[in-house]
């Protein structure tokens, strides 16, 4: 009997500590998680709905969590495999519910200066959207501040080196297409 | 040129340099979700949780481990129930063959036996324990079963078993006596029909 009701309370503390960690992890990681889901997704909808499906899946294995050294890499890599399955059923780019490029405007400008940002904005996604993808993927997750070039690497399962070049070689070709579009300066 | 313009159109071409293409990608990364998306997650997956709680497979093992518990108290029941009816019905059954054998025995009463009936094909499948109950309890031999006669039935046997032939001239007057009433009656009706 004693040793029945120690057991319940054992299970009781561990369902505890579950979430409790669960919790931490929404509140430390979730907007880490919507952003990657964002930058593959490009829709705040759908962005929102892939983190909940990421949270939903680490309840769902939410013994794993205890175990899980960084979390915020652990997080990160199931985002982004969560979000590029996403893209795969989804048409991305045309269907977004928001105006392209909105969320980029710098707040405090005139009217001009944000229409104009606005359109530089939507030409610079549709130009990143129309990078290979091997490219367009580690510029994409090099844009997040919060994570690291190894863990992007680790996520993409390729080198840090790999990510610095192919990064590079992205800003490269935005900015030869960007070029291309308005002509050289004189 | 207006300052403005100018300033605009400077911007439209210095913006396309590095830095702003730097700047533009720093703020790609920087998207904001809606405002309380670490609550809304939170209820969700409190919601989710609930849920998972109910779908355990300790909760249905729970159920099942409750409903084998009760289906073996109901069979234990039966079970004592059982043990206690053969003997009752036994012991009933063989005096009351004894008693009307004894009494009945110059003139049987006529026996109506009912062929073996299989008791278990014609009970409902669902209801095993009922089953096993019927079967184990024993056949009579007779139906209806044989009850102790009255005193009018025991004064007519003992009548019957010191004079038969008498007894039997009166049976076979009664008979006639009892056909004659009915043809006639038989007659009248079709009378009345006329």
């Amino acid at each position: 009997m004693i040793a029945e009701s120690a057991m319940a309370g054992e299970a009781i503390a561990l369902a505890q500590q579950e979430d409790d960690l669960l919790e931490t992890a929404v509140r430390e990681h979730a907007r880490l998680v919507y952003r990657i889901a964002y930058s593959v997704l490009r829709n705040p909808a759908d962005a929102e709905d892939a983190t909940q499906e990421i949270f939903l899946r680490v309840l769902r294995y939410g013994k794993k969590l205890a175990a899980v050294k960084d979390q915020k890499a652990w997080l990160a890599t199931i985002a982004w495999r969560v979000a590029v399955g996403r893209r795969k059923n989804t048409a991305v780019a045309a269907a977004g519910a928001e105006e392209p490029g909105e969320t980029l405007v710098s707040p405090g400008y005139g009217a001009d200066r944000i229409l104009l940002e606005q359109e530089r904005n939507a030409v610079l996604e549709r130009l990143i959207s129309a990078l290979p993808s091997q490219l367009r993927d580690a510029l994409v997750l090099s844009t997040l501040e919060e994570i690291a070039p190894r863990e992007v690497a680790s996520m993409l399962g390729i080198s840090e080196a790999a990510v610095r070049s192919r990064s590079f070689r992205a800003r490269e070709i935005l900015r030869e297409r960007l070029l291309a579009l308005t002509g050289p300066r004189t | 040129m207006d300052p403005i313009e100018r300033e605009r159109d400077l911007d439209v071409e210095g913006g396309l340099d590095d830095q702003w293409l730097e700047s533009a990608l720093i703020q790609f990364g920087k998207a904001e979700p809606r405002v309380g998306l670490e609550n809304r997650l939170l209820s969700n997956l409190r919601a989710e949780r609930a849920q998972a709680y109910l779908r355990r497979p300790w909760w249905r093992a729970l159920g099942m481990v409750a409903s084998l518990a009760a289906i073996l108290v109901a069979v234990r029941v039966e079970e004592r129930d059982r043990e206690r009816k053969p003997e009752s019905t036994a012991a009933t059954s063989t005096t009351n063959r004894a008693e009307a054998r004894e009494l009945v025995q110059p003139r049987p009463i006529p026996q109506i036996v009912h062929p073996a009936r299989e008791v278990v094909l014609r009970r409902p499948a669902h209801r095993p324990t009922r089953d096993l109950a019927v079967a184990s309890t024993p056949k009579l031999a007779q139906f209806p079963s044989p009850q102790p006669l009255s005193e009018q039935e025991r004064i007519l046997a003992s009548y019957v078993a010191k004079y038969p032939e008498h007894a039997a001239l009166v049976a076979q007057a009664r008979a006639e006596a009892l056909q004659q009433d009915s043809e006639e009656e038989a007659a009248g009706n079709v009378g009345n029909i006329r």
